[in-house]
């Protein structure tokens, strides 16, 4: 396969190599873009593997949301009056974590003005943009009476978190929409359009952080009413900061798992300069977080409980482990911050990490509590894998049909020209 | 429970995605240590390859983020087929400051010079003695030249190619070779020795042009 | 918290006596009948089953009210209509309205269903419709309609003992501190509800520790709301400060960009 490729790459340049002469930089430029989308589709139909597991998803989803909503929650799920929240949930606080890297990096180009880091806003927001999408799916589908979903809008109660959350997340939607409608407004030639949403993308992306760092910190706030419930490691009066700060470590390292993702689904280059500056920041938040968290444990006298021989405690040293020493040890380490497969473990092990500190919080910490085990049935885990497919297909038919991806090496000959000044210093001659 | 479920279906789907590309005899770019361009345009069969994550410059030199934030800097496997088996003559000394595009390394084949150029700004760290009247073999390992501790190296970095993009262009800069060559030998004049062998090129043909032509060779291929 | 209404003089509540409970099962029978609830005890289905198979039924949807054995001492189970109600704080519709009378009520009609009220309530209580495609949230009412009509609950009606009396709350604490102190042998000295949550309507007597009979002991003695109130009050400051902090930085990043820019074409002109 790859060698068929190679072989027709390489019959085109030879059509083309008259023209070339004397121009590689620019036709080889136009050429990338256009073995690009051809690597693109060759590549969506070497997918065999996974386009099998797909279809399968997508029947035993479509099959789950038919049972979802013609025989209700109960016999869809195996939530109970003692576990009224299970997967799904949990579902919806990784991916909104997950998520939290388009606002991170929306502020840090945008607002910081680190032109580093312009490249992967693009990405960065259109699977903050998608994943939001599959979270409010996700709890549309969630909710026993789907139809009142808009409620919220019009009945106000602004002491719930819930209401707060609900407002937080549609308006962040609508930035997201402004902040992604460049790319989209430029494919169909809106200018005018397109420059009045450059003029308050500046607003928006402002408005954007302060909706995040609300919400982000509030899925935290939800669990603060029920200090009895929640098993004394997790719970905390600084649930919403620690939430927050997590959801900062996790959304970089999402970006630096994409990067993965994307280089291999999409032919698109890694940019360890890029990703190693990413592993910094995740750096710096684990650090902050965990040093947080234990002198938060310390000083409310729960210390004890870390050396308590219980499954919560296992399960939160694990969550530890996973999320924050292992990955600070890697991208502490000289040797593997700056490698590409060091990165990656990196991010996996931060997600992970993550992923088992908002399972911990919404389900682990209240096992006890509730007296009730509880495992998700094969609805709920089939409309969460189905969801997540439609959310990667998403993904891929926007990437494909529009410029997500800038091509951000400038034309060498630009910019030599001004910085040439070739200077012989030790070749004498 | 539940929480080890979500944690192993995450790490499951990426190992049965780590097997799945293995599958298809394809590299995981998490674990890519190098690029191959296989390009039998110009030379037979050789191929050539980019290692991963190194910032190639347009004057085939690669710069190398460390962890420590120095950038090692070499030469590329481009300049070993094209130029031939050279031998590094010179290095700049440790402590001077280049700029992007500066002479940090000398070469010579026989009575032909070359020199390579460095692809950022900055203060020359440490040199690699070692190489110094030596052939160079391996360019991405042992055999790298200078390393740097960059001024602006985010500056830089805009106009270095890496990965993916280095491949597209390095197809690019074969073409251009077997073009720029084919120049020169219809030219017999220029031509030190006859360099086509049945439309293909012998490896290190650029050694047998004559000074003039190597002139251009470093002003086309070298200079950035 | 002014929204609810903490003038508790005219508030209808409940006193449960477990001293005095004999377990007969009026209450839990008075209530199904009044809230025309179906029947969930075993016998009543046609099951086979001992004489006071109710003892073993518990909360759901179809039952607002159980009273459960404890060895010889019977204690009953029901929302507990707190004072500030953590349900009515945490819906996102305010579809649980605590009413002046005392009660909290659930509106189905707001509802969007997201079962926060659910996962929210410090005594567990509110129970879903899980078998139905519009679900909606079922507890104990304290007899609204009845209350505002006779001034009595039905369950306390239908107490052969004064185990389960209504009334004004303040009478009912009265009540509840007299036969304390007239009875000290007979009691505990805590009453259930009083401080828990912040108070509620429904108080509780026992003559063991309150945990024995399954009421949690764990239960704040805060008024629920307020551990969200802590977050949710810092929210404009943080709005203020961040959105001033982000505003300053971006016109200072801009502004430093732009000097840096003009510095170099100074250096290159
Ligand atoms: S006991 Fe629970 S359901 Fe009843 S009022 Fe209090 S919080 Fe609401
Ligand atoms: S389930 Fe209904 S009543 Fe309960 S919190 Fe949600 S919207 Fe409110
Ligand atoms: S007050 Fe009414 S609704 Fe509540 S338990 Fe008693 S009878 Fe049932």
């Amino acid at each position: 396969m790859q060698k068929s490729e190679v072989r027709s790459q390489k019959s085109e340049d030879r059509d083309q190599r008259s023209e070339i002469k004397g121009q590689v930089l620019k036709t080889g430029r136009h050429r990338n873009s256009q073995s690009e989308i051809r690597n693109l589709k060759l590549n969506g139909a070497k997918l065999s593997f996974w386009k099998i597991v797909a279809v399968f998803i997508a029947v035993v989803g479509v099959y789950s949301l038919f049972v979802r909503f013609t025989k209700g929650l109960g016999a869809s799920t195996n939530l109970s009056d003692f576990v009224p929240w299970g997967l799904w949930i949990g579902i919806d606080f990784i991916g909104v974590g997950l998520a939290a890297a388009g606002f991170t990096i929306a502020a840090t180009a945008h607002i910081f003005h680190n032109h580093k880091y312009e490249s992967i806003a693009r990405p960065a927001i259109l699977s903050a943009y998608i994943g939001y999408m599959m979270v409010v799916a996700l709890l549309v589908i969630d909710l026993g009476k789907p139809e009142n979903f808009w409620h919220p809008l019009v009945m106000w109660n602004i002491h719930s978190v819930m209401f707060e959350i609900t407002w937080c997340v549609i308006c962040y939607s609508t930035i997201l929409t402004i902040e992604f409608a460049p790319v989209v407004l430029e494919k169909y030639k809106f200018d005018k359009l397109l420059k009045i949403i450059k003029k308050i993308t500046p607003a928006a992306v402002i408005l954007g952080v302060l909706f995040s760092t609300l919400h982000q910190s509030s899925f935290g706030s939800l669990y603060l009413i029920v200090p009895a419930k929640v098993y004394p490691l997790w719970y905390s009066s600084f649930l919403p900061v620690h939430f927050f700060i997590s959801c900062i470590a996790a959304g970089l390292s999402m970006i630096i798992l994409s990067a993965y993702l994307c280089a291999r689904a999409f032919k698109q280059g890694l940019n360890i300069r890029i990703l190693s500056g990413l592993g910094k920041g995740v750096l710096a938040v684990l650090i902050i977080e965990l040093v947080f968290k234990f002198v938060e444990l310390y000083s409310t006298g729960k210390f004890s409980l870390l050396f308590a021989q219980t499954g919560e405690t296992y399960f939160f040293w694990l969550e530890i482990f996973l999320g924050s020493v292992i990955p600070i040890w890697i991208l502490a380490n000289p040797k593997y911050k700056v490698n590409r497969t060091g990165l990656y473990f990196a991010s996996i092990s931060t997600i992970s990490g993550f992923i088992l500190n908002r399972m911990n919080v919404c389900v682990t910490s209240l096992v006890r509590s509730s007296g009730q085990s509880y495992s998700p049935s094969f609805e709920e885990v089939g409309i969460t894998l189905f969801l997540i497919l439609v959310s990667v297909l998403a993904f891929k038919f926007i990437v494909e049909n529009f410029r997500v991806f800038e091509e951000k090496v400038h034309d060498e000959v630009e910019v030599s020209k001004e910085e040439i000044e070739t200077k012989d210093l030790i070749f004498d001659k | 429970m539940v929480a080890l479920y979500v944690l192993l279906g995450f790490i499951l789907l990426l190992v049965i995605d780590y097997f799945v590309i293995r599958g298809e005899k394809k590299y995981h770019p998490a674990f890519q240590k190098k690029y191959e361009v296989v390009e039998d345009v110009v030379f037979d069969n050789i191929s050539v390859t980019i290692p991963a994550d190194s910032y190639v410059s347009k004057g085939h030199t690669w710069a190398e983020l460390q962890g420590n934030g120095l950038i090692k800097i070499g030469v590329d496997e481009f300049i070993l087929r094209s130029i031939g088996r050279f031998i590094v003559t010179n290095l700049v000394n440790p402590g001077t400051v280049v700029k992007k595009g500066d002479v940090i390394m000398n070469a010579k084949l026989g009575d032909k010079n070359f020199n390579f150029r460095s692809p950022v700004d900055g203060t020359v760290n440490f040199v690699n003695d070692e190489l110094v009247g030596k052939t160079v073999f391996d360019p991405y390992g042992e055999d790298w030249g200078v390393m740097v501790s960059p001024i602006n190296f985010e500056r830089n970095a805009v106009s270095l190619r890496a990965n993916e993009k280095v491949v597209e262009w390095m197809k690019n800069e074969f073409i251009r070779l077997k073009d720029y060559l084919v120049e020169m030998s219809v030219q017999p004049q220029l031509a030190g020795v006859t360099m086509l062998d049945g439309g293909k090129m012998v490896e290190g043909a650029v050694a047998h042009l004559n000074k003039e032509s190597i002139k251009k060779f470093e002003d086309e291929f070298l200079t950035i | 918290m002014s929204e609810y209404h903490l003038d508790i003089d005219n508030q209808f509540g409940l006193l449960f006596d477990a001293s005095e409970c004999i377990g007969c099962g009026n209450c839990y029978e008075a209530c199904k009948k009044e809230n025309d609830l179906p029947a969930t005890n075993p016998s009543r289905l046609g099951l086979a089953g001992a004489d006071k198979d109710f003892l073993k039924d518990h909360l759901s949807d179809k039952t607002y009210t159980v009273v459960e054995e404890y060895g010889d001492i019977y204690a009953r189970k029901m929302c507990m209509h707190c004072l500030e109600p953590a349900c009515a704080s945490v819906c996102p519709v305010g579809a649980f309205e605590k009413t002046e009378l005392g009660p909290v009520l659930y509106n189905a009609d707001k509802c969007i269903g997201c079962r926060y009220c659910m996962q929210a309530c410090p005594h567990n209580v509110p129970r879903y419709e899980w078998g139905s495609t519009s679900p909606r949230v079922r507890k104990c009412i304290l007899c609204y309609d009845k209350l505002k009509k006779d001034g009595i609950t039905a369950c306390a009606e239908a107490c052969p003992v004064e185990a389960t009396i209504s009334g004004k709350l303040p009478d009912l604490i009265t009540e509840a501190k007299r036969r304390i102190k007239e009875n000290p042998d007979k009691y505990y000295p805590h009453i259930y509800g009083l401080e828990e949550t912040g108070g509620s309507n429904v108080i509780i007597i026992s003559p063991v520790p309150f945990e024995q009979l399954g009421y949690s002991s764990k239960v704040p003695k805060q008024s629920m709301p307020t551990f969200t109130m802590q977050a949710m009050e810092k929210i404009p400051t943080v709005v203020s400060v961040g959105g001033i902090f982000l505003t300053g930085m971006y016109w200072l990043t801009k502004r430093k960009n732009q000097l840096a820019k003009e510095e170099n074409g100074k250096g290159k002109g």
